[in-house]
């Protein structure tokens, strides 16, 4: 990563006696598509405020392109924000909407015009210039927004909860849009989302928050293989937790002791104390299932259980099985053959199977 | 729906006592007979005459003026009241001081009166035109305060942040976003505070000096010696222009005469 053009350095915030964001640090590199991810309340919104200039940190700094910012009012700062609400002027055309940065900006007429005319056609409305917001569809409003945001050129654009007001279709089909978008423009975008399908499908790196802290950091593959903490694997997708005791922990793995089996997974780069307690994360669908009393061959774990009930999806089932210590587990299988298939009875016996790479251990 | 013959006479009721006498009074500024209780057949002398009484002219010019600059006053002040209390988020005392801005509204005027009365002379102010505007903006801010903040509330806070986010600084955001969607409220605030003016005698009595008679305080002073058919007249002139102003004010209030010019534009 260049010269980072974001640094928060030790922002602190607090509302009302409550601390919402707690001495967070955080870099965001230039051309950078960063996600904030985070339950409600995390304190992402008020992280990107800070940065819009609406919130001031109660302490700490906020540095933009190398310029200390903190202190300095949301219409000074090279950064345009793209609102939840859109929050387009009800009293404009959509043309006076995105013209208005220009126009405070004193550019040229002439330029004002040429410049809103090719923003516009990036985002396929121009043939909708002379409307009034009121008249526009919400998906065409959300472009409205976003051409607005970016018809500045600003070095940084930030945007609070893009596609919350759109339908599911349209969400999806407006998530490339704005990935295309991102590349081709080459400004850096910060958004904040509480989907973490969003996150991973759109940004180059995620930051997942939890009480005004970054949990973590890191490419979306990174924070979805290789959770750091058991509220992020949580968070960010489902998981199968196992709780146990570690017996072995060198060189060739680790053996983590449950009450339904010695479970095997791959020792990470710090050694971990033989003795102290530990989870070890698996995804649902890293989880074969083998119907039969038969104990597969080939995995290095294997549980014995019975099934419980099973979640049609269409795509996928979901299948929910009892194992040995009362706990349940959960296994995601793809429908490669005609739904349902045999032997998958509820009641049924099955065995859990995975392989020695598919978990994560996690102490925390 | 059936209407309900119970709620339907209800209804006559009311609205009977409230306005026969000033269906009566309309009716009378036509009668022919210079005894107000004597019907003697349509006419519109009274109106002719009233006319060319230029001592009836005068006050109503008066009062026009005095209800012009009292609401053009009234809407500066009471809008920048409006929008601080809005805008200044939650501090201690806020529900105070909007029930210290709407205040006047229930006030008893005469207690308005005296203490701008007191006012003005501890202060040694000459009483007349400039007296009657400031007790009139005084009372009009209070309307215009109450309109334009419920516009206000309604404004949602990110569509002022869009605009300081695009580089328009805090006074060109009013300028710009801001005034222009309070305007139509704006609007329906300075038509009431305008009627106010127009038809208010007692704080024009207690603030007025000599050579400044609105025309509220005229129409009294005359009736005293006796109702002429002339009074019915202007009075009738005053309920259709006051009337006329409150219905295209709460026409605005509500937004539907914006609304429709934004369809047909």
């Amino acid at each position: 990563m260049s010269a980072p053009l974001v640094r928060l350095e030790g922002i602190d915030k607090g509302f009302g006696g409550q601390r919402v964001v707690d001495r967070l640090d955080l870099e965001i590199g230039q051309g950078e598509f960063l996600s904030l991810l985070g339950p409600s309340g995390c304190g992402k919104t008020t992280l990107l405020r800070m940065i819009a200039g609406f919130e001031t940190p109660d302490r700490g700094r906020v540095v933009i392109d190398g310029i200390d910012m903190t202190g300095v009012p949301p219409y000074r700062r090279p950064v345009n924000m793209m609102f939840q609400s859109y929050a387009l002027f009800p009293h404009m055309t959509v043309r006076d909407n995105v013209a208005f940065g220009l126009k405070q900006d004193g550019v040229d007429r002439r330029e004002i015009e040429r410049r809103v005319r090719e923003i516009l056609d990036l985002v396929k409305m121009g043939d909708h210039a002379d409307r009034k917001p009121a008249q526009l569809s919400g998906g065409q409003r959300q472009r409205v927004a976003l051409a607005r945001a970016l018809v500045k050129r600003p070095k940084l654009l930030l945007l609070d909860e893009p596609l919350a007001a759109l339908d599911r279709r349209l969400r999806e089909h407006t998530r490339l849009e704005l990935v295309n978008l991102q590349r081709e423009l080459g400004i850096t975008f910060v958004i904040v989302t509480h989907d973490q399908e969003e996150a991973m499908s759109l940004s180059s790196r995620v930051a997942v928050m939890n009480g005004g802290r970054i949990e973590q950091l890191g490419p979306p593959a990174l924070i979805y293989e290789r959770p750091a903490s058991r509220w992020v694997a949580q968070f960010v997708g489902d998981v199968n937790l196992f709780a146990g005791r570690i017996t072995q922990c060198n060189g060739s793995g680790l053996t983590l002791d449950t009450p339904d089996a010695a479970l095997l997974a791959e020792a990470g780069a710090a050694p971990l104390a033989t003795g102290s307690d530990a989870w070890l994360a698996v995804r649902p669908e890293k989880i074969e299932l083998f119907p039969g009393t038969e104990r597969p061959d080939g995995f290095a774990n294997v549980i014995a259980g019975a099934l419980v009930d099973v979640g049609y999806l269409g795509n996928l089932s979901v299948y929910r099985v009892a194992v040995g210590s009362g706990a349940t587990v959960v296994a995601t299988l793809a429908n490669r053959r005609p739904y349902p298939a045999t032997g998958l009875d509820r009641g049924a016996p099955v065995w859990l199977a995975f392989t020695r790479d598919s978990g994560v251990v996690l102490t925390a | 729906m059936k209407l309900s013959p119970f709620l339907l006479v209800a209804l006559a009721l009311g609205l009977a006592f409230l306005y026969v006498p000033i269906v009566l009074l309309i009716v009378y500024s036509f009668n022919d007979s210079r005894l107000v209780t004597v019907w003697a057949g349509f006419s519109t002398r009274w109106y002719g005459q009233l006319f060319s009484d230029s001592a009836f002219l005068e006050a109503a010019w008066m009062s026009l003026k005095v209800a012009v600059t009292s609401a053009t006053i009234a809407l500066v002040v009471g809008t920048l009241a409006a929008y601080a209390l809005v805008r200044l988020g939650r501090f201690r005392g806020r529900m105070l001081m909007i029930g210290m801005v709407q205040a006047p509204l229930v006030m008893p005027e005469v207690i308005t009166g005296i203490s701008l009365l007191l006012l003005f002379v501890s202060l040694n102010f000459d009483r007349g035109f400039g007296t009657i505007v400031i007790a009139h903006a005084t009372l009009g801010a209070s309307y215009v305060a109450v309109v334009v903040q419920a516009r206000l509330v309604t404004l949602e806070r990110d569509i002022e942040e869009a605009a300081l986010d695009l580089g328009a600084t805090p006074a060109a955001t009013f300028r710009q976003v801001v005034l222009p969607l309070a305007a139509p409220a704006m609007l329906a605030g300075w038509l009431l505070a305008f009627a106010l003016s127009l038809d208010d005698l007692i704080l024009a009595s207690f603030v007025s000096g000599p050579g400044s008679t609105t025309l509220p305080m005229k129409i009294y002073s005359q009736a005293r010696l006796g109702v002429t058919p002339m009074i019915n007249a202007l009075s009738t002139i005053v309920i259709v222009a006051v009337s006329l102003m409150v219905v295209i004010a709460s026409l605005l209030a509500k937004g539907s005469l914006v609304r429709g010019d934004s369809r047909a534009g």
